[in-house]
């Protein structure tokens, strides 16, 4: 859902890390790459110019009331930003 | 309308996503997969799930009352069941007693009493509900259901699959955008009595046209993801189907998205509300609006009758005739502890665990059978519930152990056979395929292999034309000039003879897998590769000239003139050139697995069914597949675990691996030595005859010859005494073998119809046990798995292909009318995509009534499975700590689990608060013990009459 979110916003591309592993408000989360993709956590890192960024947040804030989820923005350099456009 | 932002755009197709997330995916009918039609809301616990979805769909989630006291009445939930579910839900009730006019009455009875005798809940019903419905109830238009049938008419236009003779035109832009230019010049609008002009400049993206939709509807912001949720909620077997369109874009055919879907289906509301509300009583959109949060705003008051009565009821089955108003009160306090609208989870709770009682009753007093030194054979087949009959009736025939197994062998992987020209993805559903295998002719029966594809390839081209010829306007007449001759008699033969006709295309089909190929398991160097691809490009120019015996030479010159830029028909027809020559290299080096990789998978896989010593001189490796005729939903009756399609190429791969003496080498540096005379061997289970295939007879030494035909002849025997088991569930008279030949039978067999537990731990835990097929066996020995590694994928990947299974058989039985594809009688394949009844309307979900029911009794019993563990407990719950989707199942009673470390120590049930207790079976009845297994349903067969139509007349008849 996310990634269709990203690509209906104009984002060019995203990288996606899957068996993402932490610990948080409701215990640990351990990420192990099993055979079953419905159960693993996924960091998706998308980046994208400031026109972009609004509808991109209004999107996922969208989804994150209902889902658990979070979200992490910040400014960022890239070597090739006509990649990013 | 002013112009949306991309904010206002992303926010409403997050919208789109979170209002869909109620509904399952749903995949084409051709990959048919088992799902569980409530996955979007797993997370929540059971009863929650229901109560949200069935207030969107109108379910009601289980068994009807009357149906859940049929079953008190004929035996199959007793007293002690109730009184046993009653105080697992309130352990608060175990001593409690009121003081009723001189008599003491226990809690326990007086809620059983209420049980059996209290009045009804009321029906469940659809809530909240979108705008034309809310247009229908308050004014009475009548127009959500025309809305549907323009929404349905579409997508069987959009997603047909190369069956519409004219397809619809610009489907690659995506469902919306293809709907959009043609929706103006669509006569069907006059039926609704709208404008052409009203759908002329629709917005150009779809997330615009819910926006302009939702604002003409009144629609407020806090209000749109129900709405959204409740409109796509009116069509839910398509908007299932597109939602698996979202989710796999790389296999849908055309782009599509729950967003496009709302768009369409907003735009027909908006026009339609409108024309209806304007000069009614609501005076337009907004009046309607005002009546709608009038009526959502009235709060229901609880009625005070409805609570005595329920007393009433109760202290006349307790046989009291009159009672003073305080024992009332009292009697309807102590019935307060249990909601009208709960007691159905009770009734659930008694009659799942009187079977399960049965059941760990059966595995505790089982003795098991001494190991030997050495057996005849060992055989390995997949935990699929059928394949238990199949295990049962081997070792009874001789000296064999037999193992239960994922049938995808933990390969995950796409293959292409050698006669395909596409590649079948054969492992869960949930698992992305990381691997390529495809199939090459051993040396030497190259020309055989290239006769073989001539053959296939004329067939498939002449059924092809057949049916265009068939399906076209002028065509059929000639066609039945042409072509009568042969198909009459043939027609004629398979109505006359299906068993003969039947015998007949097993035999092909076992002459076509005798073919001598290998499966492509080891990595090939760039050199292999290079020959690899060569290879099949010779194939290909061979079949394409339809010159099978075209010697090996003159094919390469061709090869490498057409690569050199000569022979322009085959450079086109078979894309010869060198830079699809180059792709096709890099495509097969990606082929297949490296030694390192298939000595982890050899290793993983004996100890996840712990084959790890005692190794037999002949092991069997078993998939299965299920051959029928002129059935839409054969592939629901296929392997689950390799994703709806037949596993035999998964066992073939696994022999292939096990038996290189390479990789033994590996497993012998990890401990296990597997003796140099042993042979694996490659099998396949058809689960609607029961006939065992056995593949690549070239791999068998002639040393194991006389084991090989002994094991043949005992597979056989086994097979045909399964076979005859089965005739006996079956309703009617028609043998299974005559039923797979069939092409009038609606039930070729029973599939995976009364299934009820899964159960993980060694074989011996069910060696010699009759478990009627209701029972998924994994094998499985804990102490050949210290880091629980095995445990874990058993539980995340079958147990979720399991529970999937589980649910659907569930709800296509309790709720056939929403969750189930209705009669196979009716139906109609669409697009290939799934079924319509008649020839319109919303795609149907789940399983057809034929494959939970015989006329208007229930064959499968709805029931939550029951995994079975024998296993550490701490493990099992440290397994479960750490995999969100185990908490979800056990603490939210999507599946019930217990678990014991050894044979002989007391089952323990898991609560869904995560605590063990002691499992403790009912008091046995002192009245008679229904028999497990049904009798021959007395019904008619129904591929031969007709059923009248719907369920639920009468409740649950038990079929014993």
């Amino acid at each position: 859902m996310v990634s269709n979110l990203l690509t209906n916003s104009g984002v060019t591309g995203y990288t996606g890390l899957s068996g993402v592993s932490g610990f948080g408000h409701h215990g640990y989360h351990e990420g192990r790459l099993l055979f079953n993709d419905t159960d693993t956590p996924t960091l998706i890192i998308a980046v994208m110019p400031d026109s972009h960024v609004d509808a991109v947040l209004a999107g996922l804030l969208t989804l994150f009331e209902d889902r658990s989820g979070v979200m992490f923005v910040s400014d960022t350099y890239v070597s090739r930003p006509d990649y990013f456009r | 309308m002013t112009k949306p932002s991309p904010a206002d755009r992303a926010r409403v197709r997050a919208q789109a996503g979170s209002a869909g997330q109620v509904l399952s995916s749903t995949w084409p009918i051709k990959t048919f997969v088992a799902v569980n039609p409530l996955g979007g809301v797993e997370n929540r616990p059971f009863e929650e799930a229901i109560d949200l979805v069935g207030g969107l769909l109108g379910l009601r989630g289980h068994l009807p009352l009357e149906s859940f006291r049929a079953l008190h009445t004929s035996g199959r939930v007793r007293d002690a069941d109730l009184d046993g579910a009653l105080l697992r839900r309130m352990p608060q009730l175990d001593g409690m007693t009121i003081e009723f006019d001189g008599r003491t009455v226990s809690g326990v009875e007086a809620l059983r009493s209420d049980l059996l005798h209290g009045p009804p809940a009321p029906a469940p019903a659809r809530r909240p509900r979108g705008a034309a419905e809310w247009c229908d109830e308050l004014l009475g238009a009548g127009v959500a259901p025309l809305v549907d049938e323009q929404v349905a008419k579409w997508c069987a236009a959009f997603f047909d699959n190369r069956q519409a003779r004219w397809p619809m035109p610009g489907r690659h832009l995506g469902l919306y955008r293809a709907w959009r230019p043609l929706v103006a010049h669509d006569p069907g609008l006059r039926r609704l009595r709208l404008a052409r002009e009203r759908f002329t400049g629709l917005p150009e993206r779809p997330e615009d046209a819910i926006l302009d939709a939702l604002t003409a509807l009144r629609i407020p912001d806090g209000e749109r993801r129900a709405e959204l949720r409740a409109q796509l909620a009116r069509t839910p077997g398509w908007a299932s189907h597109v939602k698996w369109c979202t989710e796999h874009p790389d296999q849908a055919p055309h782009p599509a998205d729950l967003v496009d879907l709302l768009a369409i289906r907003l735009t027909y509301e908006a026009a339609v509300v409108e024309a209806a509300a304007t000069g009614g009583p609501a005076d337009g959109t907004a009046g309607l609006r005002a009546l709608v949060q009038q009526r959502l705003a009235a709060v229901p008051v609880p009625d005070p009758a409805a609570r005595r009565a329920r007393a009433c009821a109760v202290a006349g089955a307790l046989g009291v005739a009159e009672a003073t108003s305080s024992s009332m009160g009292a009697l309807a306090e102590m019935l307060e502890r249990l909601p009208v609208s709960e007691r159905c989870w009770v009734w659930l709770d008694a009659y799942e665990w009187h079977y399960r009682d049965r059941l760990l009753v059966l595995l505790d007093r089982h003795a098991p059978p001494e190991r030997r030194e050495r057996v005849q054979a060992q055989a390995v087949f997949c935990i699929d519930a059928r394949s238990e009959g199949l295990r049962r009736h081997l070792e009874a025939r001789g000296p064999y152990e037999t193992f239960g197994f994922a049938g995808f062998y933990q390969l995950v992987i796409r293959y292409r056979a050698l006669y395909s020209t596409h590649d079948a993805r054969l492992c869960p559903v949930p698992v992305t395929p990381t691997k390529s295998i495809t199939e090459r002719p051993i040396p030497g029966s190259e020309i055989d292999a290239a006769r073989a594809i001539a053959v296939e390839r004329h067939a498939d081209a002449l059924v092809h034309a057949f049916h265009r010829a068939k399906d076209n306007l002028a065509s059929p007449f000639a066609l039945a000039e042409a072509a009568g001759w042969v198909a009459g008699p043939l027609a004629a033969a398979k109505t006359a003879a299906p068993e003969r006709f039947a015998r007949l295309r097993a035999r092909l089909a076992q002459r076509a897998e005798r073919r001598t190929t290998d499966p492509t398991v080891d990595t090939p160097t760039p050199h292999e590769a290079e020959a690899l691809v060569a290879e099949a490009e010779r194939q290909s120019i061979r079949a394409e000239l339809a010159r099978p015996e075209l010697p090996e030479d003159e094919c390469e010159t061709l090869r490498r003139r057409a690569l050199d830029g000569a022979e322009p028909r085959l450079r086109a027809a078979l894309d010869l050139t060198v830079e699809a020559h180059a792709a096709r290299v890099g495509r097969a080096l990606a082929l297949g697995y490296d030694l390192d990789e298939q000595v982890f998978w050899a290793q993983f896989a004996l100890r996840s069914f712990g084959l790890v010593d005692h190794f037999a001189r002949l092991v069997l490796l078993a998939g299965h597949g299920s051959r029928t005729e002129n059935n839409a939903y054969e592939a629901a009756l296929d392997c689950g675990a390799c994703g709806g399609q037949r596993g035999g190429p998964n066992a073939r791969i696994s022999c292939a691996m096990l038996n290189r003496p390479a990789v033994r080498a590996g497993l012998a540096e990890a401990g296990i030595h597997i003796p140099h005379d042993t042979v694996f061997i490659a099998a396949e289970h058809d689960t609607a005859t029961d006939r065992v295939t056995i593949f690549d007879h070239h791999t068998i030494p002639p040393t194991h010859l006389a084991e090989f035909e002994r094991l043949q002849i005992d597979l056989g025997a086994a097979g045909a005494a399964l076979a005859d088991e089965r005739h006996r569930r079956l309703p009617g008279r028609d043998h299974p073998h005559r039923r797979a030949g069939d092409w009038a039978q609606v039930r070729p067999e029973w599939g995976l119809a009364r299934h009820a537990a899964f159960i993980i731990g060694p074989g011996s835990m069910v060696s010699g046990l009759d478990l009627e097929t209701r029972t998924f066996l994994h094998s499985y020995d804990w102490r050949a798995d210290p880091d629980a590694t095995v445990l874990e994928t058993i539980l995340t990947a079958p147990g979720l292909v399991i529970q999937w299974i589980n649910a659907q058989y569930y709800f296509a039985t309790v709720d056939p009318d929403v969750l189930g594809a209705g009669d196979k009688t009716l139906h109609n394949v669409v697009g290939g995509v799934g079924v319509l009844q008649g020839h319109s309307g919303d795609l149907q979900l789940g399983l057809p009534w034929q494959s939970v029911a015989t006329g208007e009794q229930y064959y499968h019993e709805p029931m939550r499975a029951l995994y079975v563990v024998e296993a550490p407990l701490e493990r099992v719950e440290k397994l479960i700590a750490r995999n969100d989707m185990l908490k979800h199942y056990f603490n939210g009673g999507w599946i019930a689990l217990v678990g014991r470390e050894a044979p002989g120590e007391p089952w323990q049930r898991r609560t869904r608060a995560g605590d063990w207790e002691p499992w403790r079976p009912a008091p046995p009845s002192t009245t008679k013990e229904m028999p497990h297994e049904p009798r021959e349903p007395d019904t008619h067969d129904q591929s031969r009459g007709r059923r009248p139509r719907r369920r639920h007349r009468g409740g649950l008849q038990p079929a014993d």
